[in-house]
């Protein structure tokens, strides 16, 4: 009976060990905790920039082309440039870098800003040029 | 092994007895008390601090005779003890039943002395906060009297009472829209051309939808571009200027009616906020929305909540200082 209780001891530790090593193996993680996966789609999906008050500033979609790798997007009259959030969607367990980590200055329109999408494999990088578009009046006819 | 288990038993039954006995919660005092503070967020001058107050004795022993409350700085006009005691019918409500003289203030001290037999009683106590008590810490010392001499009392606090500065309710319109912190009001311009030093901020409304655009209700300061002042008048003597940040779900509770916004705008938030490079205008401000503001002087910050605008000229705007030097 004592044997018996030994061997199952050492069974469930094995069997323990395993399921740890194998998860890590299985699952790979980035700096960030975030999944490495064996995706190499890069793309993004939809994309938006909302002002101070957490709403959009934008005026009709944005124009994302994923084989140029730009993004067009036109925003509201009046709209504080310099006090902009991003938000980026991206095709499943991609990432973004930079990471936007808050207001973000989009107000040198001769330099637009790029940021980089990179797949869940991490194999594939992406260079997106966003460039924006201030809504100005038109003469009144 | 069996000498272990006794000897456990023993100190857990020990432990039992013991914590029975430092319990005093169902103690029967000759007179007991309990105060509830009502009110929430920051102290801010000018409003009440509201406290329920609650003194009961064991029944048959005795009639309450008194009730006094002394504030460390004395209430403004305003200040009350309810002498009125509440129970809450079936229905919910609250039901008034008059138990005393009505209160009366002398100094620091209010009292209500009681004229019916009452051996228990909740009375409401409004602190209207002064003007002296700004930025200062204030408390309460809650008392209460049997006819028989026996007295409980309770500290509540110290408060701190907020350095905000608040007005309600400022109507603007086409004419009155020049806008001054200082004075937290609006003026008309032949108003405002008196005091351009006192003048903060302008608000206008334009319809520019058929130039494609949303313009609609604006505020800028005087300072700001002219093409953010789109033909308003603005006098040359008018020129301050100021960072505003557009906000929108920062519904103050102070600064509105709708009920349940337990939400409050305090010190320390106009104490953090970094405004310094943010613009001087912000156009298509919508309802319930709002505005961080500091004075390009750094004199003031203030938020600005828009309570109402109409579809075209106006509204109604209320606003929270916060005097930084």
């Amino acid at each position: 009976m004592k044997r018996i209780k030994t061997i199952f001891n050492i069974l469930t530790v094995c069997v323990a060990f395993l399921t740890v090593t194998a998860s890590c193996y299985d699952n790979p993680v980035d700096d960030d905790g975030l999944l490495i996966t064996d995706r190499d789609e890069c793309y993004v999906s939809n994309f938006d920039l909302t002002g101070t008050d957490h709403l959009t500033v934008r005026v009709g979609d944005a124009i994302i082309d994923n084989d140029a790798c730009t993004i067009h997007v036109t925003v509201a009259y009046g709209t504080d440039l310099r006090h902009l959030y991003p938000r980026f969607s991206l095709v499943t367990d991609a990432i973004l870098e930079p990471k936007v980590e808050g207001m973000t200055d989009f107000s040198d329109l001769d330099n637009p800003r790029q940021y980089t999408v990179v797949s869940g494999s991490r194999r594939v990088r992406k260079t997106y040029t966003v460039y924006v578009t201030v809504q100005q009046p038109t003469s009144q006819s | 092994m069996k000498k272990i288990y006794s000897l456990i038993t023993l100190v857990l039954f020990s432990m039992a007895f013991t914590a029975c006995t430092d319990r005093d919660d169902n103690e029967i005092k000759p007179i007991n008390n309990k105060c509830l503070k009502r009110t929430q967020g920051p102290n801010i001058v000018g409003n009440d601090i509201y406290f329920v107050y609650a003194m009961a004795m064991p029944y048959g022993s005795g009639q309450l005779d008194k009730c006094t409350v002394e504030a460390s700085i004395p209430g403004a006009d305003g200040t009350w003890l309810e002498h009125n005691s509440y129970h809450t019918n079936s229905s919910g409500f609250d039901v008034a039943v008059p138990v005393g003289t009505p209160s009366v203030t002398d100094g620091t001290v209010t009292t209500v002395t009681f004229n019916t037999d009452t051996c228990a009683a909740a009375l409401r106590y409004y602190y209207r906060i002064p003007e002296e008590a700004r930025g200062k810490e204030v408390k309460f010392h809650f008392t209460a009297t049997a006819r028989n001499g026996r007295t409980v009392s309770m500290e509540m606090g110290p408060y701190t009472i907020s350095r905000q500065y608040m007005a309600r309710d400022i109507t603007l319109s086409k004419s009155r829209c020049y806008i001054s912190l200082q004075d937290m009001t609006a003026y008309t311009l032949e108003e405002a051309r008196e005091i351009p030093e006192r003048i903060d901020l302008v608000y206008l409304w334009r319809n520019k939808t058929n130039q494609g655009v949303e313009f609609g209700h604006t505020f800028a300061a005087p300072a700001a571009d002219r093409e953010w002042l789109d033909n308003l008048e603005v006098p040359e003597s008018m020129n301050r200027d100021l960072h505003i940040r557009k906000e929108w779900g920062i519904i103050d509770g102070h600064l509105t009616d709708e009920p349940d916004y337990g939400t409050y705008i305090d010190d320390v938030d106009f104490e953090t906020i970094q405004l310094g490079d943010m613009p001087d205008y912000c156009v298509n401000m919508k309802e319930k929305g709002g505005m961080w503001i500091e004075t390009a002087d750094g004199r003031y910050r203030a938020f600005i909540y828009i309570n109402s605008l109409r579809a075209t000229s106006g509204g109604v705007i209320s606003i929270k200082r916060y005097d930084m030097q």
